[in-house]
Formats: structure tokens, sequence, C-alpha cells
């Protein structure tokens, strides 16, 4: 027993110490992860393998810089709600979680750092009923079932997301926009790339609760452009307001003069 | 020999070859431990580090080359408190600029760790994997680790020697040369409330997914980090912790010499407790030698010796192995074991031809001692804990009242 109490003392408890990072890696492998963190927030759903195409590029225009504006990895829907009786007085809400490969171009010196990338999400959620005529209009893309309540915007010229409804009104703003970039560990020019995330926090006070009822997302991810209501960049050849030079999150359309076909994310599951 | 009369401790006191050898062992170990967390990185560091370590191998050395156990522990656990309070609270409202813990680092999940949360932990990592507090990820689960392995291996005995937060109260109940209040016997009530409260952050916390007692219970929040006060709510919060603090850590132990806020009221504490039963050290009193003095009684902080305890031959759960006990006991009846090895009953000088041995085999009977491996280990572990914060304390004081 003495023996033993010497081996646990002069080498288990030291190695126990010096355990912290295998056993972080062992708590996230069986799927611990971290909440209340209101950046990042209880995890609802992920997507990945988004659809990309870029067309009809402004002359002159960067296309590696467009590419890096719409290199979206993952979208993710999480929540966060502080409750009551910790007393902390955070809005719970609706977290959009966007993940992209390397940094945000910024060639316009935007306040929060991403100049190029614009993001529209559009949102069905199933306390309220769409408006399938309007909704369709609002927006200049084509849905694969109609209808959506609310169009939320995130460019880095607004210090929050904005929320708008299916008639184009602004109805709510969000309550925060994080971004983080990642440099990937290791040495090297490629190591160097890393990872940008970029999380809209939107009040489910006024959304609703995401983790409740059948929910769908339509994400579309653009070329920023400030001279148009939307705030992406149309096609430079075809002029007509419906066609957009560059879109992520969409099938590519059978013709040029199509409108992108975006496909649901749809949260079926309640928890 | 009068057993009214304690005497010069003999019975933890080393020779002075054993006491080197531990001391020597101690530093380098503690040595190794520092170099990982970037100890010796430039000159500065390597002076305040190599101090912080001078520093722990005096009160090592003086342990065993005095037997007095209690009395140089509380010198360091209580010098670690104040070099924790004094890092902190210079980084929250010096370097980050507010004492305060704004939404924006929470949001950000950068609130600095604290093992008192762990308990709060437990139930929403099994059953919703989710950790509840919002702190780096890394830092939750070393504290999750260190909790696992220090409570399975000394159990309580953190709360004596490893909790940046448990020497601020027993640096309060050291201060006074006398009680000025002596505590009745407790009631049953009084003695289980920190294993009531407890259970009651852990349901609580649970079933709302926030940590209960940081938000709510915490008196150490009055030297770490408040919450921001923006409502009304923090207020009475703020106003909780305040009162907590000044009642249980300092107002109370300064009175009776008991640590009233670690052996009352912390729920961390009474989580260590719950592996009393299967730690690998212990403490145990011989009934043979036992006199019922009742010294160790009066001299227990924790209020983890009665009448039953002493019959029975070890203390409540609630021990935290501080060795208070045992130096109190003039007949040499406590001591510290190693899963059921009893200390090694050292006698009275003169009592045995013990100290007519040679060298080695003294050496090896000084060594060979559930004490010493109990003591080294523990010590360890606080040293390891308060070695960054009395080298950031010293850093920040110096640069602060000298300029260098």
């Amino acid at each position: 027993m003495m023996t033993f109490s010497i081996l646990t003392t002069c080498v288990l408890v030291p190695l126990g110490f010096m355990s912290r990072d295998p056993f972080s890696n062992w708590l996230k492998s069986v799927g611990v992860h971290m909440s209340p963190n209101l950046a990042d927030g209880y995890p609802i759903a992920e997507f990945s393998g988004f659809e990309r195409s870029l067309r009809d590029l402004p002359p002159g225009a960067d296309a590696s810089a467009f590419d890096r504006a719409l290199a979206l990895r993952s979208f993710s829907v999480k929540k966060v709600a502080f409750r009551r009786f910790s007393g902390m007085g955070i809005a719970p809400r609706v977290n959009l979680s966007f993940e992209f490969d390397g940094r945000l171009p910024d060639p316009q010196n935007s306040p929060r750092g991403f100049s190029m990338t614009t993001i529209h999400v559009y949102i069905k959620a199933p306390a309220r009923q769409p408006d399938p005529v309007r909704s369709e209009r609002a927006a200049k893309v084509d849905f694969g079932s109609p209808g959506w309540n609310y169009q939320v915007l995130v460019d880095g010229f607004h210090e929050q997301a904005r929320i708008f409804d299916a008639k184009g009104n602004l109805v709510a703003s969000g309550l925060g926009l994080y971004i983080d970039y990642q440099k990937k560990p290791g040495a090297g020019a490629e190591a160097a790339s890393g990872r940008t995330r970029l999380t809209a926090a939107l009040p489910m006070d006024y959304l609703g609760d995401p983790a409740q009822g059948d929910w769908q997302f339509y994400v579309l991810v653009g070329i920023s452009d400030s001279r148009h209501p939307s705030m992406m960049l149309h096609s430079a050849a075809d002029t007509r307001p419906s066609v957009y030079c560059a879109a992520l999150a969409a099938a590519l359309p059978a013709a040029p003069e199509e409108k992108p076909r975006l496909r649901a994310l749809a949260l079926k599951k309640p928890l | 020999m009068n057993s009214s009369e304690v005497t010069s401790y003999p019975y933890y006191r080393k020779g002075l070859p054993a006491t080197i050898l531990i001391t020597t062992l101690f530093v380098a170990f503690a040595s190794f431990f520092s170099i990982g967390r970037g100890g010796f990185a430039g000159t500065r560091s390597t002076v305040l580090t190599g101090i912080a370590l001078a520093f722990s191998a005096v009160i090592i050395f003086l342990i065993f080359y005095t037997g007095r156990v209690d009395r140089w522990r509380k010198i360091f656990f209580s010098a670690y408190a104040v070099a924790f309070a004094i890092s902190f609270v210079w980084w929250t409202a010096g370097d980050r600029g507010h004492m305060w813990l704004l939404d924006k680092e929470t949001l950000y999940a950068q609130a600095p760790m604290c093992h008192i949360v762990v308990p709060m932990l437990i139930l929403p990592i099994l059953f919703k994997q989710e950790i509840i507090f919002p702190v780096v990820f890394a830092d939750a689960a070393f504290m999750i680790l260190l909790v696992i392995v220090v409570g399975l291996v000394y159990g309580r005995a953190f709360c004596s020697w490893g909790c940046f937060f448990g020497g601020q109260d027993q640096l309060f109940a050291a201060l006074p040369g006398r009680k000025r209040w002596r505590p009745k016997p407790l009631k049953p009530f009084v003695r289980y409330f920190s294993y009531g409260l407890l259970a009651f952050i852990i349901l609580h916390s649970f079933s709302t997914l926030s940590p209960t007692y940081c938000f709510w219970l915490c008196p150490f929040k009055t030297t770490s980090e408040f919450i921001e006060v923006n409502s009304f709510i923090r207020v009475i919060q703020v106003f909780i912790f305040v009162i907590l603090w000044i009642l249980l850590a300092v107002f109370l132990p300064f009175l009776s010499k008991k640590r009233i806020q670690c052996s009352l009221f912390c729920p961390m504490g009474a989580f260590l407790s719950c592996t009393s039963k299967i730690n690998l050290f212990g403490l145990r009193i011989d009934k043979e030698r036992c006199k019922k003095c009742n010294r160790c009684i009066e001299a227990c902080p924790t209020f983890s010796l009665t009448g039953d305890a002493l019959e029975s031959g070890q203390p409540a759960i609630s021990c935290s192995k501080c060795g208070a006990c045992i130096e109190s006991c003039p007949e040499g009846a406590m001591g510290f074991t190693a899963l059921g090895v009893p200390f090694a009953a050292k006698g009275l000088p003169g009592e045995t031809p013990a100290d007519r041995v040679g060298f080695w085999r003294k050496l090896g009977r000084d060594i060979w001692d559930p004490a010493v491996v109990f003591i080294f280990g523990i010590f360890i572990v606080g040293n390891v804990m308060a070695s960054s914060y009395f080298v950031d304390s010293m850093s920040r004081l110096l640069r602060y009242f000298l300029g260098i």
C-alpha cells in the first residue's frame, strides 16, 4: 500500500495534471459542448455542402476574392437562453452561425471587417403563416416550397443583422454580430488560412424557439453591393434585377436568366 | 511525560537528512511543473518563480523538520489566498479594466474557471452534454480533471492545501490569539447544511442550466469578480455575496478561530467529503493512545472531531486533513494514513530504541511513512495551484512599488 500510494502521488497525480488536453478532447469526442456560450449557443442543427455559382462578374473583378467571399463551409442554428434565476440580463437568442474557409475579404474596410460577403437567410417559422405571394415577390430567388416569414440580412456595413418581413418592412434588429477568425494550428502558408466564424444573434422572443416545431431556413450568400436594396451584386451581363452574379446555397439554375433556386434547410424534428 | 504539556511535536519530526531529501524532491517536482507552465521563461519570471519555489521549499522543510504540519501549512495557505486575491483583483480591475464580469465576457466564454463550479456541471454534462459555465472549454476540462484526481486521492484535503479561496477564512481564523466565541456543539442542521446546499445547487443548476451558486451564493465573488451591476437583481446578488463573505469568511472565523465558510457552507467541500471513504489518504485516531483530553476537538477548524469520532477512531467525513489535531495531541494519537496503513506510531523520545538505529535505517524509516507521502503529494498540488499567483502578485507589487 505504501508503494501504491507513492506511485499514485509521484506518477498518477502529475499525469492527471498533464492530461488536460487529452481529457478535453475526449469530452468533445463524446459530445460535450459549451453552453451557454452566447457567441455560440446550444446547437440545434448544422448544414454543409453548399452549391456555388459564380457568373458574369463585373469587368476587372478579382475572381479569387469573390471565391473567398463565398467560401461557406457550414451553417448552423443554435439557441441560447439564460434562465431568469441567473440574474443575467441577456436576452434569449437564436444564433445563426456561418463558418467560412479562410479570412473574408474586406476591400472596402467595412466597420465589421467583411465588405464583400452579404448573407440572406429566409426563415419560415412555424408560429406564423407566411404570405406566399408577397414573400416570393420580395426575394429574387426561387424557393422549393413557397413562403417565408422573415428575411435576415447580414452584411459588413451594419452593426447588427436586420430582420425584414415578407412585405419588406424592417421589423427587428439582431442582438449581436460576432466575427471570429481562428488560425489553423500548424506552420506554413496553407495553415495560415484558418476559418472565419460569423454569428448573427437574433431575438428569440420575437422569432420563437427553433427547437420547437418545423422550421425552414434558406441561406443565400452573395457579393455585397450597397447600391442595391438587397445589398447583393447583380449580374453585369444581365441587368434584370432578378439575376445575381454570384450566389451560394442555391441550386444551379438551368438557364442563366433563371433565378437562383434555394434549397430548404429544414429543422423537422422538435427537440 | 506530563500529558498536559505539548512537546516539540516529535511525531512528524524527521531527521535532517530525511527533511533535506524530501525538500529536494519537492523542489524537483515543483520545478518540473513550473517549467511546464512557463515559469522559467525570461529572467524576471525565473527569479520570481525561484522565490516562490524557495518559499514553498522552506515551508515543507519546516513542516518535516519541526513536525508542526498545521502551523506551516497555515502560513503557506494564507499567503496563497492573499497572493490569489492580489493577482486576480489586479488583473480584473487593472489589466482588464473592470472588476465586473461583463455580459461581453460571458458572451465570449471568457469567465475565469473556478473549481467550486464543478459539482454544478456534473448533471448537465451527463444528461445534456453541456458545460453550463461560460468558460474556455479547456479550462473547464482542467478543473473537472483536477477535482476528479485530487478528490479521489486526497479528498477534502484540497480544502486545506489547494483551494485558493479557502485560505481566506483560514487567514481570518488564524489571526486572533484566542477565541472570542466558542460555538456550542453543532446541531445536525448546521453540521450538514453544506450537504443540503450542495444537493440544492446541483439540482437547481441542472433544472435551470445555469450555475446557481455562482450567481447567487458565492461569498468569494467579493474578492474575485462581481457580475456587472446593471439591474436591481444584480444589486441583490452583489449584496448577498458581500454579506456572506463578511459573515462566513471574515467575522465568524475571526471570532471562533474556526473555518466557518469552508466547513459549514461551501458546497465544494461537501462534494469532496463524499469521497472521504474511498480516498487514498486519511486520518486516523489511535484509540489506545487517546486520553480523551479533547484538545483535538478544540483545535479542529472544521468541526470534524467529536466524542463519537474519538470513539470510532476516525474523524467525520468533513475532515480536511489540515493537521491541526495532530499538532494539538500530546499523546501522538493522531496521524495520516494511506489506505488504512496505520501511521508510524513514533512513540515518545526514549520510549523505544528506535532513536538509536543506523543512519540509513533511520532515513528509510523517516521516509517510509504515509504522512510523508500524503503531505508531499498534497503540497505539490497546492504549489501547482499557487505558484503562478505568487509569481504574478510579486511581479505586480514590485512593478507598482519599486518600478522594477
